[in-house]
Formats: structure tokens, C-alpha cells, sequence
């Protein structure tokens, strides 16, 4: 296990400068050995790439400890790597994970490299295998975001409902009272009001999105998941609603082999999971399942 | 600006993050007392912070000649769990002791200012008292102790929303229940003494000792309460009321404001409280 920064640019795919560092952790088996499997995993976006690092690192220990190497990372802009919050868009997320795949199979010496992402990251992953040059063994979309723009408009809900919820003198709303209400004008003075206002077209809980994002999450549909490059893909559904839903992407082109597994809607996005890092055993139980190579 | 990874504590399970800032030794003006700021988990939160805070204050701060470390305490966010007997009061203590042992091996740097966040603020407290390397601590959200003013500032509030009548049912409901479990001698539920958890809140007397311990040393001490707990503390000058007996005297700011939540989620709080520490940092 070791966590280690590694060179975001790799064949003159990365937009950043050449000097750019993403941040990985690594989980190895031991004793090390032969490794041939490996496991990539795509972060989230947001509070829900910080809700989901307990049970990212839960999963990274397990499937080291049935003998799959697997590395987590922090795209460009995101968590401990280089870059700031504003310069995070849709298309370097793809290109850090292509870059991620690379260094796997460099430092692990594997062979067989699978992805995985969840909500955001299953279409970073997505995205990302159209233009791999190994494309993945398998490819996990853990509860994909089928319409972007719909997304968009959930999460600028959820942020309001957040400040909402985090005021103050009594649960449930945001009481009329003399304090001053912390709304982001009041707070900032010209100079830096102007600044945030170039780049942050809305907050999500904390974390600011961008023009290029914005309209490069806008653009994500369903019918985009049908493009997808790989082995085998398993399509994990939280709940009924999104197993209909997502049903018929086995008709993907270039794909051999198809999974559709439900698994129960888990709470590992709520405000509270913050303080317990919930960690949805169904999912881990199902990914190791497949990467022994009994969902084949 | 580089930053690089320092795997330290017993056998390297511990991780952090360092900013080594350049060196302005040849241009006077912008010297800067050699210093790190040490920041880690709120909560369980990974030692990036609160929506990226630390990251972000970590690059502010090295851009003018700070250095920084973020780090995660033993079992969080990417550092292993080291086999401990202690309680986890004592270990975190423990892992921000052998951080700044890590920073100063690194970097001859052996001055060290503290920022925390909730449990992250009382864990700095800890670890201030424990080693007087640091110098400065920031504590958000840190223990709150309630006047009889917090009490009607709460009331005030909480007739209009709720109403005198219901307020007043409420408050009837729960004296009957009291009365009930009395007569039934059910032992009364334990009460969370602080939104800490896992935290015992010292009482004022021993909060207040420590503090002056700190200030007696020159620790510079920065405490901000954030609008999040306003049933706990609501007004200005509340810990100056509550404590005004002990006649704590140093390098003391006590900020309240109600204006940023807890976790600092907007943008502009953010900013906020970035500008309020850098502000501070640079002062020690």
C-alpha cells in the first residue's frame, strides 16, 4: 500500500503543464508477485467524491487482498493533486484517467486493467474508454449519471437544500432573523465577487463548477454510455427506477460481455454518511465477485 | 510550489502532505518567521479538508513563503491504522506530535501553528498542550459553553417560529417525561456534552486553565464559532461572558461568526475564512 504522485502528463495527452502531479494511492497484493489483474478507480465529483473515500479505500484494501492491484486517484484540481478547483473539467478527468491506467500497468506490471466509477466517475470512465489505448478489461459504472442536465439542476437543488439545512437556529429552514444570512455577495468585496463570478457558474456544496464543465456534464446522456469500449461491462443499478432505465445498454457495440446488477439504493450520499463513512458491502461483495471472475 | 508525500509515525502508516515553501532569506522585507502550518481531519473528512479547505489554504499561505503539512491522523482518510492501546484522543495528540516531528526532520522547521475544525479543534488544543512547539492554534467550532444569555437569545428566536403555545406544550411534554421517569426510576438518557463526538468537553474551569497554559507560553490563540451551533453559542461576546471570571489575558481572539456554517460549504465562506487565517497566520 503506498500513496505516491505521479506526472499528470503522458504522450502529450494532458492539457496541463508538464510539471503537473496527480495524486494516487496504491493498494498492492502481498506479497506482491505475479500481479495480473488490476482495478482503476474514477472518483466522483464534489461532496460526493469526499462521501465515497471510505468505502473507495475499503474496496482498493479488498481487492488487494484477493490478489488485484488498484489505484486510486485525485484528477487534476481535485483532492491532493495539483490544480485548483476551477480548472477541473470533464475533459481532463478523462484524460488523468487514461494517464491513471497507464501508470497502473507501468508500477503493477499488470496485464488485465479494469475500471471503475461512480455517479460522475462512471462517465469520466465511460468517456475515458472510447479513446484508451487498452481498453478495459472491465468497465464498472456504479450508478452512472444518465442525464447530465438533470444533474445539474439536482445538484444546484441539493445545494440549497444544504444551506437550508445547515441554518441554523432550528432544524428545517432557514429561520428570518436579524443575522446576517450567508449568502455569498455580503461576504465577498468587489475585486474577489468579480473573480468567483468569471469562473463558478453554480456551487455544489462546496465546490465550484465551471463553464466547461457545466456544459460538458449538460452534455452527458444516456445513449453516450453506448459507446463504450470494453471487455465486459457491469452496469450497477441503485434501485428499480435506474435498472429500467439503464436497461439495453447491453446493446453497446463494443462490448463482449454485459452485467446488469442491482443493488439497494445505499445512504453512502446523505449529509449524515459524512460523519459515518457508509460503505455498501453489496457493491464491494459484487466487484470482487466479478474481478474472481465468477460474474463471467 | 512543489508538494510531496511524507510517509511518517511508527513504521510510515501515517500520510501527509507537504508544502515546503521557498525561502525569502535574501529579500528581508518578505521574511516570513520560519513556520508550518499543520492542518488534518474534520471529522472523518480525508486531510484535504472541508470541500478542499486545507488544499486551498495550503497554496495561499505557501505563495507567500509558508510552509504547510496536511496529514491524516491514524485509520482516516489514506493513513493506516496503527495498532494503538491509547484512546483516540491521545493517539490523534500523539499523530500531530510525530507530524511536526516528520515536518522538522524534512525541513529544520520547528515552529508550528495548528488549524482545526471541530473535533480537528479540540485534537489541536490537545496536542498545543502537549508540545510547546507550537505557536499559534486556530480552533473552529472548538467546545462551546452556554450563558443564561445564550439561553434568551435561543427563546427570542424560537417563540416566533415556533410559538409560545407549542413551545410551552413542548416544554410540558418533557417535564412530564422527566416526572415519569422518575417515578419509574428509568436512569435519565446520557446527553452528548458537546458536539465533538468521540470528545469529552472539558469543564470551564479546566478549558480555561488550559487556555492560559497556551497563552502563557505566547501560543497564539485564534477561536472561531460558526453560526452552525446557535443553540449552543449565539452572540458576540459569549465566551468573553462565560469566561470573563477566569480573567484569561494573551494573544486570545475570540471570533464569532454566524455568517459561515460549520464545514465553511460557500464559496464566499470559504474565502472567508481563508482571507481571516492567512490574516492571522501572517500576525504570529
Amino acid at each position: 500500500m503506498r500513496p505516491f504522485r505521479f506526472n499528470a502528463d503522458a504522450a502529450g495527452l494532458a492539457e496541463v503543464s508538464s510539471d503537473t502531479e496527480m495524486y494516487g494511492y496504491l493498494s498492492l497484493p502481498s506479497p506482491l508477485g505475479q500481479v495480473q489483474q488490476g482495478v482503476v478507480l474514477c472518483n466522483p465529483f464534489g461532496q460526493e467524491a469526499v462521501r465515497s473515500h471510505r468505502m473507495y479505500r475499503v474496496l482498493s484494501e479488498r481487492l488487494a487482498r484477493a490478489g488485484v492491484a488498484c489505484l486510486r486517484f485525485d484528477y487534476f484540481g481535485t483532492g491532493d493533486s495539483d490544480g485548483e478547483d476551477e480548472q477541473v473539467t470533464l475533459k481532463t478527468c478523462v484524460e488523468n484517467t487514461l494517464r491513471a491506467d497507464q501508470e497502473l500497468r507501468r508500477v503493477a506490471g499488470c496485464t488485465h486493467v479494469s475500471w471503475l466509477g461512480l455517479r460522475f466517475g462512471a462517465a469520466v470512465a465511460a468517456f475515458a474508454s472510447i479513446s484508451a489505448q487498452h481498453k478495459p478489461d472491465r468497465l464498472f459504472l456504479w450508478d452512472p449519471i444518465e442525464d447530465g442536465a438533470a444533474w445539474v439542476e439536482q445538484l444546484k437543488r441539493e445545494h440549497e437544500l444544504a444551506l437550508l439545512a445547515l441554518d441554523f437556529w432550528r432544524p428545517g429552514g432557514r429561520p428570518k432573523t436579524s443575522l446576517p444570512a450567508p449568502i455569498t455577495p455580503r461576504l465577498l468585496g468587489q475585486g474577489e465577487r468579480a473573480l468567483a463570478q468569471d469562473v463558478a457558474v453554480f456551487e455544489s456544496q462546496g465546490f465550484l463548477v465551471n463553464e466547461q464543465l457545466h456544459q460538458e456534464i449538460r452534455a452527458i446522456k444516456r445513449e453516450a454510455y453506448e459507446a463504450v469500449r470494453c471487455s465486459r461491462l457491469i452496469v450497477i443499478a441503485a434501485g428499480e427506477a435506474q435498472r429500467k432505465s439503464l436497461s439495453g445498454l447491453e446493446k453497446a457495440r463494443r462490448i463482449l460481455s454485459y452485467e446488469m446488477a442491482q443493488v439497494a439504493p445505499s445512504q453512502w450520499n446523505s449529509d449524515e454518511a459524512i460523519s459515518a463513512a457508509i460503505v455498501p458491502n453489496d457493491v464491494i461483495a459484487l466487484v470482487l465477485a466479478e474481478m474472481a471472475g465468477g460474474g463471467q | 510550489m512543489k508538494e510531496s508525500l511524507i510517509q511518517f509515525g511508527e513504521s510510515g502508516r501515517l500520510v501527509g502532505t507537504l508544502l515546503e515553501a521557498p525561502t525569502f532569506d535574501d529579500s528581508p522585507p518578505k521574511a516570513l518567521p520560519r513556520m508550518a502550518v499543520l492542518t488534518f481531519n474534520a471529522g472523518l473528512i480525508p486531510r484535504t479538508g472541508p470541500h478542499r479547505l486545507w488544499v486551498k489554504l495550503a497554496r495561499r499561505l505557501g505563495r507567500e513563503g509558508l510552509s504547510s503539512f496536511r496529514f491524516d491522523l491514524n485509520g482516516q482518510g489514506d493513513s493506516a491504522q496503527v495498532p494503538s492501546t491509547m484512546a483516540f484522543e491521545a493517539q490523534a495528540a500523539q499523530d500531530i506530535v510525530s507530524a511536526m516531528d516528520a515536518v522538522f526532520a524534512q525541513t529544520g522547521i520547528e515552529r508550528f501553528v495548528l488549524a482545526g475544525i471541530c473535533s480537528g479543534a479540540a485534537l489541536s488544543y490537545k496536542a498545543a498542550l502537549i508540545d510547546p512547539r507550537v505557536v499559534g492554534c486556530a480552533m473552529i467550532d472548538i467546545y462551546m459553553y452556554p450563558t443564561w444569555r445564550t439561553r434568551w437569545v435561543l427563546l427570542r428566536h424560537r417563540i416566533p417560529q415556533e410559538g409560545l403555545p407549542a413551545m410551552l406544550a413542548r416544554w410540558g411534554m418533557q417535564r412530564l417525561k422527566l416526572l415519569k421517569n422518575l417515578m419509574t426510576k428509568t436512569p435519565p438518557a446520557k446527553r452528548t456534552p458537546s458536539a465533538l463526538p468521540g470528545l469529552d468537553r472539558p469543564s470551564p474551569d479546566e478549558f480555561a486553565a488550559g487556555l492560559q497554559t497556551l497563552l502563557n507560553r505566547q501560543t497564539q490563540l485564534l477561536l472561531i464559532y460558526t453560526g452552525s451551533f446557535l443553540y449552543n453559542y449565539n452572540y458576540k461576546n459569549q465566551f468573553q461572558d462565560r469566561f470573563k471570571a477566569y480573567r484569561i489575558s494573551g494573544p486570545l481572539r475570540v471570533d464569532f461568526d454566524p455568517q459561515i456554517d460549520h464545514t465553511v460549504t460557500e464559496l464566499a465562506a470559504q474565502e472567508f475564512v481563508l482571507e481571516k487565517l492567512g490574516r492571522w497566520i501572517r500576525e504570529i
